[in-house]
This record gives structure tokens, sequence and C-alpha cells, in this order.
């Protein structure tokens, strides 16, 4: 067992990471030992990139462990400026995430590379701040570790006497590359900007954000909503400069003791409505605890689609059904479906659509509200306007109930059958209506003249019967009585109920 | 000036205190015809609930779809429905079929189906619809309805002049600010003859109760749904059923009119097992 990390009374005393418990006990006869437990750590780490993207959403997590300690990265090209310069975001940041219980320390550069090295080996008199185009000034004086060497590499390099990146700058790169590997040349070249080092976010960066940052903590549920309005506002207006409507919006609120709360919201078509969108966040944000405060949102379009500018009428807001188009209504029926389906769930909103089979149960199918017609639809439609069919019920259920009816062999109507445990009498039956099965869809393989095809076994007899309380049922005989083959794969006619008539 | 008889003023104090189901002026807004004598007209923008009696399950939701499509589709303009169900609806009782809803004149392409968990899922479905105009009707199967919904609704429906509809089960039939509250029972089918007799199918026939009416007063009848036309009928003779005394309506004195259409049934689409 080996110590991962220790505190400063500890390093006084004389350990340090690497060392082992043993030994460190031996140096420190108090030590306190706490076990590493690395998968909390890491979502530690990752929820502290999470917050950090108060300042800029470019957050993403150093994902090599050191001994140096753990780390992020941040890339605040262009957010500078809504702190009052790149020396006071260091310096919030810094404090901040002290204040949060960590010891941190913090730099900034122009590459990923120099700021790394800086943020782990800078001097004091260096101070944390890189400015624009005196990194290889600075990085010279660093240490060779600073740039993220295997150990085995920044040994050889030791033992030949390279201690600083400086010292490694007049070297020719042909002789260095083929000693040491590409690893070491690209290192030294990303580290100077002669190469490029991008950050992957942790979390996608949306194209279209206003951020609003509070000076003193907020936490009541009216005060978050006119934050949100407030945003609102200028994000509508940018989609609108840019003939966009928003699909979905994310709400990310950063509270003071390091927490992210995050809220989204989907429309099922492109919306520049900031009403309609207040209206669908206040159902997010209901449940929302605001704990110690929350001091900055941001509020993301994170997917737009082209929406053309809405042409005004000229008559506006007239009342009754009468007067009003289809693009109308449907510019109405869109919230409301939004609405419902964000509170029910958006598989949850549908409308029926024909489809084209003659399964009852596959003729129709749920098809998500406002989504257009298909063109196979459309031909469903036409069709069943063309052949019209005989009567269906009003419920059908999506599985056939299994029921055991008394009937007339082989194919005469039920005469009494019994569902749900109870006995239902009948009076009067019409029918059969024969439904075979769809043979493009069946494998009906004919195998032996005598044994019952797939397809007999599947065909339906519908019958619509009404018992002596006067109910009226929709139900069928699965499979034909022929003669009875010899195979032992044959089994009676079952019946099911499948419908209920009005 | 000649003094007005007093058959116009007592007619004119009638249709002065009439109330929503009993108007038998046509033509205000939104209402529904249903060509039942006493109740011609259904009033748009307010709450009318439809309780199923027993074993009346799908009579209730055949008289509920036929005043929905009727009020989706006035004078042939369709416009959209919302219907609010609960999930569990779907597996126990099954889920709708858009023919069986085209039947009863309801175009399937302009409903749209919500599914909620419960019935309060369900009544906030119901009152997020009635919000909308540009919505014809909103329907809603719960379980049971008390006072305080039904005025929500009710108070909803007024205020943007959709109509509500609450399909429910028979239960505790407590008081409810809606406007009409009708039950409905099955009976035996009316059987439609071929010429030479033989019966060929039956009409749905339902014992149709309006249980309250704001305005009006409560009546029964006997209809018949007449599948080729869409029309709604009462029945001409009324069917002998011992073991279904009806116990609570009030049998209307006015004799029922002559409905029943003496052409014959056009050529079936069924061939009856022999």
């Amino acid at each position: 067992m080996r110590l991962a990390a220790v505190n400063a009374a500890a390093r006084a005393g004389g350990v340090g990471p690497g060392l082992t418990l043993a030994d460190a006990r031996a140096l420190v006869p108090g030590l306190e030992v706490l076990a590493a437990e690395p998968a909390a750590e890491a979502a530690e780490l990752a929820a502290l990139a999470d917050w950090c993207g108060r300042y800029s959403p470019w957050a993403a997590v150093d994902a090599a462990v050191q001994p140096s300690g753990a780390g992020l990265w941040l890339d605040i090209s262009g957010c500078a400026h809504l702190f009052g310069g790149e020396a006071a975001l260091l310096d919030d940041l810094g404090a901040r995430i002290r204040g949060l219980g960590f010891a941190a320390r913090a730099a900034l550069a122009d590459t990923p590379g120099a700021a790394w090295a800086v943020a782990r080996f800078g001097t004091a008199e260096s101070g944390p701040l890189v400015p624009p185009g005196r990194t290889r000034q600075v990085l010279a004086g660093l240490p060779l570790s600073g740039l993220r060497l295997a150990p085995e590499v920044a040994e050889a390099l030791y033992r030949l006497g390279l201690r600083r990146i400086g010292d490694l700058y007049g070297l020719p790169r042909g002789p260095l590359a083929a000693r040491f590997g590409e690893s070491l040349v690209g290192r030294l070249d990303r580290a100077l900007g002669q190469a490029a080092e991008p950050i992957s976010p942790r979390l996608p960066v949306a194209p279209l954000r206003e951020r609003l940052a509070f000076a003193e903590p907020i936490g009541r549920a009216e005060d978050i909503a006119a934050g949100l309005g407030l945003l609102l506002q200028p994000l509508m207006r940018r989609l609108e400069r840019q003939q966009l409507g928003a699909r979905r919006l994310e709400l990310n609120l950063f509270h003071v003791d390091g927490k992210l709360s995050r809220a989204a919201v989907g429309s099922s078509r492109p919306s520049r409505d900031g009403a309609h969108f207040e209206h669908l966040f206040d159902e997010r944000l209901e449940g929302l605890e605001a704990g110690f405060g929350i001091d900055v949102m941001i509020l993301a379009a994170a997917a737009t689609q082209p929406l053309a500018p809405a042409q005004l009428g000229l008559e506006r807001g007239t009342a009754g059904r009468t007067g009003r188009d289809q693009d109308e209504t449907a510019a109405e029926l869109g919230p409301l479906v939004d609405r419902l389906g964000n509170r029910l769930g958006r598989r949850r909103v549908i409308r029926l659509a024909p489809c084209q089979s003659h399964l009852p149960e596959r003729a129709w199918a749920a098809r998500p509200a406002l989504a257009p017609a298909s063109a196979e639809e459309d031909e469903a439609r036409s069709q069943g306007r063309a052949r019209p069919l005989p009567p269906r019920p009003l419920r059908l259920f999506p599985r056939p109930q299994a029921i055991s009816a008394t009937a007339m062999v082989p194919d005469g109507p039920p005469v009494q059958f019994r569902w749900r445990r109870q006995v239902h009498r009948v009076l009067r039956a019409e029918g059969p209506e024969r439904i075979a099965p769809e043979w493009w869809h069946e494998q009906a393989v004919i195998e032996n003249a005598v044994l019952e095809t797939p397809w007999d076994r599947a065909t339906r007899d519908y019958f619509r019967v009404e018992d002596s309380q006067g109910g009226r049922f929709w139900l069928y005989r699965e499979g034909l009585y022929g003669p009875q083959p010899d195979g032992p794969g044959w089994q009676p006619p079952r019946w099911y109920l499948h419908g209920v008539f009005g | 000036m000649p003094h007005p008889g007093k058959a116009a003023v007592l007619a004119d104090l009638r249709r002065r205190i009439a109330g929503p189901a009993t108007i038998s002026a046509p033509g205000s807004a939104g209402g529904v015809t249903t060509g039942l004598p006493g109740a011609e007209m259904v009033a748009g923008g307010c709450l009318h609930e439809v309780v199923a009696g027993p074993a009346g399950a799908g009579a209730a939701l055949a008289f509920a779809s036929l005043l929905l499509a009727r009020l989706a589709a006035p004078e042939g303009q369709a416009a959209p429905v919302l219907w609010c169900q609960r999930l569990d609806d779907v597996h126990e009782r099954g889920a709708l079929y858009g023919p069986g809803l085209a039947a009863f004149g309801l175009d399937p392409g302009q409903l749209i189906v919500a599914r909620g968990r419960r019935d309060a899922e369900v009544l906030w479905a119901m009152e997020e619809g009635l919000r909308v105009p540009a919505l014809a009707a909103v329907l809603g199967e719960v379980e049971a309805l008390d006072f305080t919904s039904s005025r929500r609704l009710q108070l909803a429906a007024g205020a943007s002049g959709v109509t509500a509809l609450v399909l429910r089960q028979d239960g505790e039939l407590g008081s409810t600010a809606a406007a009409t509250r009708w039950r409905l029972a099955p009976l035996a089918g009316a059987a439609l003859k071929n010429s030479i007799g033989d019966e060929v199918s039956r009409r749905s026939r339902w014992h149709l109760e309006l249980l309250r009416c704001r305005g009006g007063a409560p009546a029964d009848w006997q209809v018949e749904w007449h599948d080729e036309t869409g029309d709604l009928a009462v029945a001409a003779e009324l069917q002998q059923r011992p073991d279904r005394a009806p116990e609570e309506a009030l049998v209307n004195n006015r004799a029922p009119e002559e409905a029943l259409a003496n052409e014959q049934a056009p050529a079936p689409a069924l061939a009856v097992a022999s």
C-alpha cells in the first residue's frame, strides 16, 4: 500500500506520495490514514469541471493521473472580458475553488501545455499569468517534468544532463526524436504553440448562449423565473436575427457551493416564442433545490432549426373557430402538444394513423402527434376510403384476450364464452369475417399436404356477438378445423376476444 | 297593439328559463344537435358528463364519441379534438380503434390522444386542452369526478368556448358542476330484416338517461344508432326486459316520435353463418 496524497503537516514530517505505508508510519508515528476512493474522487472532479462551466463551457478533466495532483483544463478564449480581465478571472477562480475546500493552483497561458507546466512548477516571481508571446521564455526555466513526459524518457534526459525545458530548445529535432521518441518532440511543439492541442469539453457546447450573473446569490423560485425571463429575451432576439428556431433549450444553474443544476425542455417544432418556453420551464423548475444560492445562470440553445420569420396577419386574435386556417391551428396545437409531452412523456401524446395492413391490430398504429403524415400513411388512408370494411369495434385490445368459447364445430359462431372469469351467453352473432395472415410476412411453408400449414393455423374468423346483457364484442377463432392429421404439432383452434363495440 | 296571446307569453317564458339542453332554437354557437325529443341541442362551451351504467362501458363510449364527432365537425369543417385517457385503461379495456371511431363520425386524423398515469394527470391534460381555442372539444376518461374538478373544468370550458366531455364509470354520483349528466346502459339490438324476413344484422340500442340538466328536466329514451345515416333515433317499440327495470329515471310523458325508417336495410356486408 502506497501513499497517494499527503497534507502539509505530513509533508513536514517527511512523508510524500509514493512512500509505502509501513515506511510512512515509521517516519510519522501518529499518521492518520484514509483509504483512497478513486471513483468518488473522479466524480467529484467531474462535478467541479461542470461547475467551472460558469467561466467557460470548454471545461475538461485532466485525465492523466499525476503524482503532482489532479487537474482541470479550462479554455477561456473570449470569456475573460466578462470577469474584468484575465488576471481577475484567475483570482476569482482560485479564490472560489479554495473556498470550496480544495488546495489549488491555477495558471493561464497561450497553450494548454504551457499552462500545465506553469501551474505545477511555476515560481512565485513569474506569476500564474504568462503574458501572450512570452511562453518560450517562461517555459525555459521550468523543469522537464513540466512537459508531461513518460518517466523513462524523463530519466534518460536527466542522465544526459538535460534538466530544464530550455535545454531542449537548441537541440536538433531529428536525433532527439530518433532517440527519445516522437512524444517528446510533440509535447515540446504543443507547449510552445507550434502544434495544436484542443481541449474536448465534458459537456457539448451549444453555439447560442446567454449568461446572467448575480451579485448576491438568489434562491427564491420567483427570482429564478425572473432571471430566466431576462435570459430568454436576448436569446430569442439572437435566434430571430439568425432566422433560427429553438428545438431544445438547456438551463444551467451554478450554485455557490460548487453544484450544478440542469433543466432542459424540448419543442416539437422550432419556435421563438419566449412565453411558451417559460411555461415549459416552469414545470421543470418546480422541484429545484436552490441550496445555498445560485449566482450564475446560463441558457443555451442546444438544438436549433431554420425558422422563417412569421408573417403577421391583419386580423390577429379573431375569436371563433371558423376564422382559422390550418396554419393557425397547427401553430396553436404545437405548444399544447409540447406541454402535454413534457409532463406526460413524449410517447404518450399520439395520434392514430392508418398503416398498410389488413390485420386489425396492425392496421392502425400510434404515431407521435404532429409528426407529418408519411407517404405510406396517405396511401393507406386512400385505400381505406376506396374499400370500406365491415363494422369495426370502438376499442381494440393490443393483445387479443384468450377466452374459452363453446361453438359448433367446424365454423359455427360461439354460443357462450368465458372472459375474465365471467360467463357471457351469446344471444346473437354475425359473421364470420375471415382475415387471413399476410402471406408476404409469414413464412408459409407447406411441409406436407396432410399437415396443416402455418397459414391455416393463423387464419382468423371474426364474429360480432351480442350477449344477454347487451354487451357487444368482437371475437375470433384462430385456426381452422380440418381432418385431424397424425402429426404431433396440431393444436385445436383457439378463441380470442379482440374488441368491444358500442 | 293587441295583447299577445297567453300561449305566446308562455312559450316566451319557457324559452327564457330554458337551460342549455332544451334550447330548441338552432344556431347556438358550437352546440350539438342530438335529435332527441326534449333535448334537441346540447350546448357547447361547457362540461358534459357521460356515465356508464351497468355493462354500459361500450355504450357510453359510443355516445361520447358521437357527441365528440358532432362537435368536431359541425358543418363539415374538421377541427382537432383532444382525448385524454389513463394508461391502464388502455390495457384493461382496450385502445381506441380508428375505424370504430370513424363509424360514429369522428375522423381519427383529427384526434390527439394523451395518456396519463392517474386521474390527476388526465384532468390536468384536459385543462391544458381547454385553454386552446383551436380545439373543438376535449374528452377525458376518468374513474370518478368530484365537484371541485368538475367546477374547474366547467370554468375552463366557459372561458375558452371549448366543450369538455367527461366519460366516467358509474359510482358515486354526487353533485357536479356539469351542465348535463347522461347515463347509458345497453339494450338488446334492433333486428334488421331482409326482404324475406330473415334477420341479417342488428342495430345497437341503448337506454339513454339524462340524469341532470341545468335549467331543464331529466328524461330518458331508448335510442337506436343508425350506422348508415349516422343518426341517433328514438326506438319505436319498447323492449321488454324483465330483469332490467330502471330505478331512477323519470319517464317522460311525451310519446316517442316515429323515427324508425321504413326503408329496407341495405345489402349487408357480412354473411350469416348457416
